[in-house]
């Protein structure tokens, strides 16, 4: 099995590109080409994810509520999102007079850049004999943590400079829902971290990942914990409190228009996905071989799918919960229940069970 | 810590207000302190246009001022002129108008129904409740020909006799319809958020409801029994059975369960009427051969009727020419929406939006 950045380096070797005869300096230079190439393709498959997302989202929202959905643009309206992205490029983009624009301007790409860098940290399994992960530290369990808890800050900053009193409230409803739901994910998540102490660096997402059963089974609390804390994530329906647009018209992005619009729009599909992928690594054993050899990234695929589907069939059916509810269910339910995740945890390791 | 009470205008654009309300809130973090209505924002001069028209000619207002519940105008203002002017109406007309209006009650609270979830959040069920309407609505295409503003009832009787194939339309949708409408509560009442964001918030006490004159679902969901079909019967409400539901919880969740069980109500009433649909006139023959522009009256009249929304009131005063001396509306869901404030007090913004949805305005009839 070898690692996908190797893998590139032998490929980029075998078509002839290597700065490395240069000397030391030529050296650096292929490296950082090797990562390159691999940020582009993360990107690539991020965006194409976030595409396939959205149509899948979209086909399946229509036909959960008997209609058709896209059909007109392309073959089954598989161009139809193309369309609406040429629609959004075209629009004007409007800066509103009281919005700082500075921040106003940077706060999309803030939530965008750290979805897309959330997506590098993942370990995507082993496929063909490739080991799909490409960032390979000591703490990548703490990297994906602090990158996906700075996207609502992206948000914070997009409410906060719009000079919008809905958005504004919206902006507060972000830093407070953000503040409910990442502790009690955090410590649930640190139940898992407990639990694989004995089996190598266990804040490393590749080795936890690579613990093939789903640890979902030894922790029903911390994985009810989990779920709930990803949906709340994702900012979807239930949790939608940000967004809300029933009350807030459209929360915190409520002046953007355009092409900036359309990135807090991906981001949404963006951390759909992101949010599947991170539970079954953490929760369901990732993406570790099971049957053949070489299977998990698409081991990881399958359970990824199974829980966006079920992302969207509540982002579908549900109605939004109250505020003021959300943070009492935060504070006074799941944090409690992440701690006696934790408890139960060390009971387990501690016991010798596990 | 201090507190910064901050002004929001809510509307008169925005996704959750029913049309054009615009709601002056004044806001404590999330929390409303006053929340004032501020309407007019669809006033299209429906009385005063009105004495200008012929007698008939009015009731194209009428079919425009409440545009979800189309039918239930109309006979409120056709029933006031022929009280006024003294026209008989054949019986087949009265049970036909009967069955209508019921029928519009249901589709105009399915409506309601739809855009409460929306209000809540929740996209589907209004496009559940849409498709049920969808079903009522080709029924008045049959009668009618139109799908929004029927012009069905009129003045001596109804438009057009019912076509042959309405007879099956409707039974196939008697029979379909509490098993879809079930289909449809279990969606909300076997949601916990739901449950919770309802039960207990927008509470109107009844003594309250009596002092702002609200009537219909809303004053029904807080323990007062006053149906105006029940009370002073028009039509022929004295002859069919029908329960009026009522709850004492008062609160929006209370609405939401009136509501329910007045579109079963509603569908009974409708299948009552269906089946005692007589042979004979629809129209009044002797204004079929004069015409209806030569209705003439004087005096006072008054008209109550049970709209979907509450009591819709129609006052003519005729002056013995051509043309009403003056028209005024009493709309229910003007008076309903009066107690806004008390209402929405001290609740958080969600509970505001949602406490406004039950009490189901159209602004259509608000501004008139």
């Amino acid at each position: 099995m070898i690692n996908v950045l190797l893998f590139i380096e032998y490929i980029l070797k075998y078509l002839g590109i290597d700065f490395s005869v240069y000397g030391i300096y030529g050296q650096y230079v292929q490296e950082i080409l090797v990562y390159l190439i691999a940020s582009l393709l993360i990107l690539l498959a991020a965006s194409l994810t976030i595409i396939i997302v959205i149509y899948i989202f979209r086909k399946y929202m229509a036909d959960l509520q008997q209609r058709i959905g896209p059909n007109r643009v392309g073959p089954y309206g598989l161009l139809q999102l193309i369309a609406d992205a040429l629609k959004i490029f075209g629009k004007e983009d409007i800066i509103p007079d009281r919005a700082d624009p500075l921040l106003f301007r940077f706060a999309p790409y803030i939530v965008f850049t750290f979805l897309v860098l959330s997506y590098l940290v993942i370990p995507y399994g082993n496929l063909f004999g490739i080991d799909l992960t490409f960032v390979n530290v000591k703490y990548t369990l703490l990297l994906l943590i602090a990158f996906s808890a700075i996207a609502p800050i992206g948000e914070v900053i997009a409410g906060l400079s719009s000079g919008n009193k809905f958005s504004m409230l919206g902006a507060l409803r972000a830093a407070a829902q953000d503040l409910s739901y990442e502790i009690p994910m955090v410590i649930s998540a640190l139940g898992v971290v407990v639990l694989l102490s004995g089996y190598g660096d266990s804040l490393n997402l590749a080795n936890i990942a690579k613990y093939p059963w789903p640890l979902a089974i030894l922790e029903p609390i911390g994985f009810f914990v989990f779920f709930i804390a990803m949906v709340a994530k994702m900012a979807v329906v239930p949790f939608d409190l940000p967004e809300s647009e029933s009350e807030l018209v459209s929360g915190f992005n409520v002046e953007y228009s355009g092409l900036r619009f359309g990135i807090f729009y991906l981001g949404v599909f963006g951390s759909v996905f992101l949010a599947s992928l991170f539970i079954s690594v953490v929760y369901l054993g990732g993406g570790s071989d099971f049957i053949f050899y070489g299977s998990g990234y698409i081991w990881l695929l399958i359970k990824a799918f199974i829980f966006m589907f079920i992302f969207l069939t509540l982002w579908i059916a549900l109605p939004r919960i109250r505020v003021d509810k959300f943070m009492n269910f935060g504070w006074k339910i799941l944090l409690p229940l992440s701690l006696i995740n934790l408890v139960w945890s060390v009971m387990l390791v501690g016991l010798g069970v596990f | 810590m201090e507190e910064r009470i901050i002004d929001v205008n809510f509307g008169p654009q925005h996704p959750s207000t029913h049309g054009v309300l615009r709601l002056r809130v004044k806001l404590n973090g999330e929390t409303i302190v006053e929340a004032h209505p501020i309407i007019g924002y669809l006033h299209r001069n429906a009385e005063k246009l009105s004495e200008n028209k012929f007698y008939p000619s009015v009731l194209i207002f009428m079919d425009r001022l409440d545009y979800v519940s189309n039918h239930n105008m109309e006979l409120g203002y056709v029933l006031a002129v022929e009280k006024l002017a003294d026209i008989e109406v054949p019986e087949r007309a009265q049970w036909i108008r009967m069955m209508v209006v019921e029928l519009n009650r249901i589709a105009s609270h399915l409506v309601w129904l739809g855009t409460m979830g929306l209000d809540l959040g929740m996209i589907t069920p209004f496009f559940y409740t849409f498709r049920e309407r969808e079903k009522i609505v080709q029924m008045f295409e049959m009668l009618s020909g139109a799908r929004l503003t029927y012009n069905y009832i009129s003045i001596g009787g109804v438009y057009k006799d019912i076509p042959n194939e309405f007879k099956d339309k409707f039974l196939e949708f008697y029979n379909e319809f509490p098993k879809r409408l079930e289909e449809i509560q279990k969606i909300f009442d076997e949601n916990e958020i739901f449950i919770q964001r309802m039960k207990g918030i927008g509470y109107l006490s009844p003594e309250d409801a009596m002092s702002y004159s609200i009537t219909g679902p809303v004053l029904r969901a807080s323990g007062i029994k006053y149906d105006i079909r029940k009370k002073f019967p028009y039509l022929h409400y004295d002859k069919v059975e029908f329960e009026v539901p009522t709850s004492n919880e008062c609160d929006n969740y209370a609405r939401y369960k009136v509501r329910i069980e007045e579109m079963k109500q509603s569908l009974r009433i409708a299948k009552q009427a269906f089946d005692r649909i007589p042979e004979g006139e629809y129209f009044n023959p002797v204004y079929r051969k004069q015409g209806l522009l030569k209705i003439k009256g004087k005096g006072e009249v008054y008209s109550r009727t049970e709209s979907p929304r509450g009591e819709f009131g129609v006052y003519i005063v005729g002056d013995g020419t051509y043309r009403p001396y003056r028209v005024r509306i009493r709309s229910p869901a003007f008076h309903n929406l009066s107690a806004t404030n008390i209402m929405v007090k001290g609740l958080k913004i969600a509970d505001m939006i949602a406490t406004i949805s039950t009490l189901d305005p159209v602004f259509g009839e608000v501004d008139r």
